[in-house]
């Protein structure tokens, strides 16, 4: 099984770093990877001067910080809201667990409808404010990014939910009585005892978070299309348009590593160092 | 005071729903109609008909040769769910039985509390846009495009590490003097793994298999340039509906909302498991 896993891994990485100092251009006659010529780090210079390049990655590092926070406490307070039994804790938790199981194409396009200038969401906020509400969300660019936010957000929020009760549920629960017995309040047995108890599941469920948020395409690509001009344009819809409208595919290659290695110092240092058992 | 939290998040979360189900049963006319149409006033089943059978109202009025193309193409649709059912199944249960048993290892024999691995995640860690390419290369070489086979084993590779990261967190917060007590009980080495611990963690394990059947259920650059003609999955079909024809709405949310039911049954299912306490008492003293 490892076997499989390194081979179908490491092989198109190392093509990928390869592409990537390389100047592939399907469509200007090189035609396969190895017709094209080989430019060293070119592309790692072009890009790094690239405006747009700069501004996705920015705006992918909007949405992906926003989205993560604010997925990450209402799981979390769901999570809390669902560790005991109450009455029809079944059909409540199969509800919200249903934004997780749309196709996000599916959900790029339903948003889609519901932010229009005349949709769902202009008229609850009409119902909600007793005047006429009809904010332009996808034709301007800060409303545009706030949307994607929150399809995001609602979209994955169940799953932040259903990792942290699962977490809370296989949690020991003799410190937790000892705490009880000993007189500690809810909050502060909630505070002392389980969060840190907690801590490797949340770092895991964040991390796992932030990989599939960097990397959102269908949803945002149905919705906005690149948002007004290019408001919404995240890294995933850059390299879309680099590599499949451009068809300059060493560079995308060139942008893809980076982000990869960026990815994985992140992870390394700020994931995996908090649970690095200390001597 | 805990269910109107519960209520109000109940609401959020299904309202998006309820709108593709509405849609699903409008007119075309009512898809994005200004003001928007909160009830179909004539709820009508066409969209799913456009999806099923061959009976379809919106080839009136058009020319012969647009109409048996659009029979074709609606006729079609019934493979796609079976399609991502065998891909999703299949990819989760061997993606589910390679990791949970590497993440017990690495959670019982690595150091005390070391974090998993990393390597293995670098691949989803950047958009699969780039990725993809040479990818299809090397499946063209070892012909495995467009077969079950070759999209199974990418799905179970891709989601390997994931289920290391969240089945090793899992396993960690078991302790050790479960196995230890049940290998004194007489258990060999596995047997203390599978009746010692593995159900002691079972809500974890519902969790990540949940979680990874629903991403391959959802995944469409991996199908969309290493499937086409042999294997369509849901995502693909969806995006047909989207492109050729206009934008149509009311059969993709109609397929969105067939989409919806396999996941939403494993998740049911697997709600047995979400219970507490399961090391409740384990160790005492």
């Amino acid at each position: 099984m490892s076997a499989l896993l390194y081979f179908l891994g490491v092989f198109p990485l190392a093509l990928e770093v390869c592409v990537s100092f390389t100047n592939w251009y399907p469509i200007a006659g090189q035609q396969y990877f190895w017709d094209s010529q080989f430019i060293g780090p070119g592309n790692f210079v072009e890009f790094s001067g690239d405006p747009l390049f700069g501004g996705a990655i920015l705006r992918t590092a909007i949405v992906v910080v926003a989205a993560i926070c604010l997925e990450f406490l209402f799981g979390l307070g769901l999570a809390l809201l669902f560790m005991d039994q109450f009455r029809g804790k079944t059909i409540f938790t199969s509800i919200i667990l249903l934004p997780m199981m749309t196709v996000p194409a599916v959900t790029g396009y339903i948003f889609r409808m519901l932010f229009l200038y005349a949709g769902p969401v202009n008229d609850i906020l009409s119902a909600i404010a007793g005047t006429q509400v009809r904010f332009g969300w996808l034709t301007s660019a800060w409303p545009a990014l706030m949307s994607v936010i929150l399809m995001d957000v609602w979209q994955w929020t169940s799953l932040m939910f259903l990792i942290l009760l699962s977490g809370l549920l296989a949690l020991p629960q003799d410190p937790i009585n000892a705490a009880y017995v000993l007189g500690a309040s809810k909050l502060q047995a909630f505070r002392h005892i389980m969060l840190p108890m907690m801590l490797p599941i949340i770092l895991v469920a964040v991390v796992i978070r932030v990989m599939d948020a960097v990397k959102i395409f269908d949803g945002v690509f149905l919705m906005t299309h690149g948002g007004p001009g290019y408001s919404t344009q995240t890294l995933s819809l850059y390299l879309y348009e680099i590599g499949f409208k451009y068809m300059r595919l060493g560079y995308t290659a060139a942008m893809a590593i980076t982000v990869l290695v960026c990815l994985a110092l992140f992870t390394r240092f700020v994931a995996i160092k908090p649970l690095k058992p200390k001597v | 005071m805990r269910y109107v939290a519960v209520i109000f998040s109940a609401l959020v979360a299904i309202f998006p729903i309820y709108w593709m189900f509405s849609t699903s049963i409008k007119l075309p006319n009512e898809w994005v109609a200004t003001p928007s149409v909160w009830f179909p006033s004539r709820p009508v089943l066409i969209n799913y008909q456009f999806i099923f059978s061959q009976a379809y109202e919106y080839t009136i009025g058009r020319r012969p040769e647009e109409a048996t193309a659009f029979y074709s193409f609606a006729w079609s649709s019934m493979k796609p769910v079976f399609d991502s059912l065998i891909l999703s199944t299949f990819g989760t249960l061997i993606a589910l039985f390679a990791g949970t048993l590497s993440a017990y290892v690495l959670s019982r024999y690595g150091q005390k509390g070391a974090p998993p691995p990393v390597f293995p995640l670098m691949y989803r860690m950047f958009p699969p846009v780039a990725i993809i390419v040479p990818v299809v290369i090397m499946y063209a070489i070892l012909k495995l495009t467009d077969t079950y086979a070759g999209i199974i084993i990418l799905y179970a590779t891709l989601t390997v590490p994931l289920v290391l990261w969240l089945m090793k967190s899992f396993f960690d917060e078991i302790p050790r003097e479960i196995d230890e007590a049940a290998i004194l009980d007489g258990c060999s080495l596995f047997g203390a793994f599978y009746k010692g611990v593995l159900p002691l963690v079972k809500s974890g394990l519902a969790v990540t298999g949940l979680f990874i059947f629903i991403l391959d259920w959802s995944d469409f650059m991996g199908v969309l340039l290493l499937g086409g003609r042999n294997v369509v999955t849901i995502p693909l079909k969806l995006a047909e509906y989207t492109s050729g024809h206009g934008e149509l709405y009311g059969p993709m949310a109609a397929m969105g909302m067939i989409a919806v039911i396999p996941p939403l049954i494993l998740g049911i299912l697997i709600q047995k498991y979400l219970v507490r306490g399961f090391t409740f008492g384990a160790i005492k003293g």
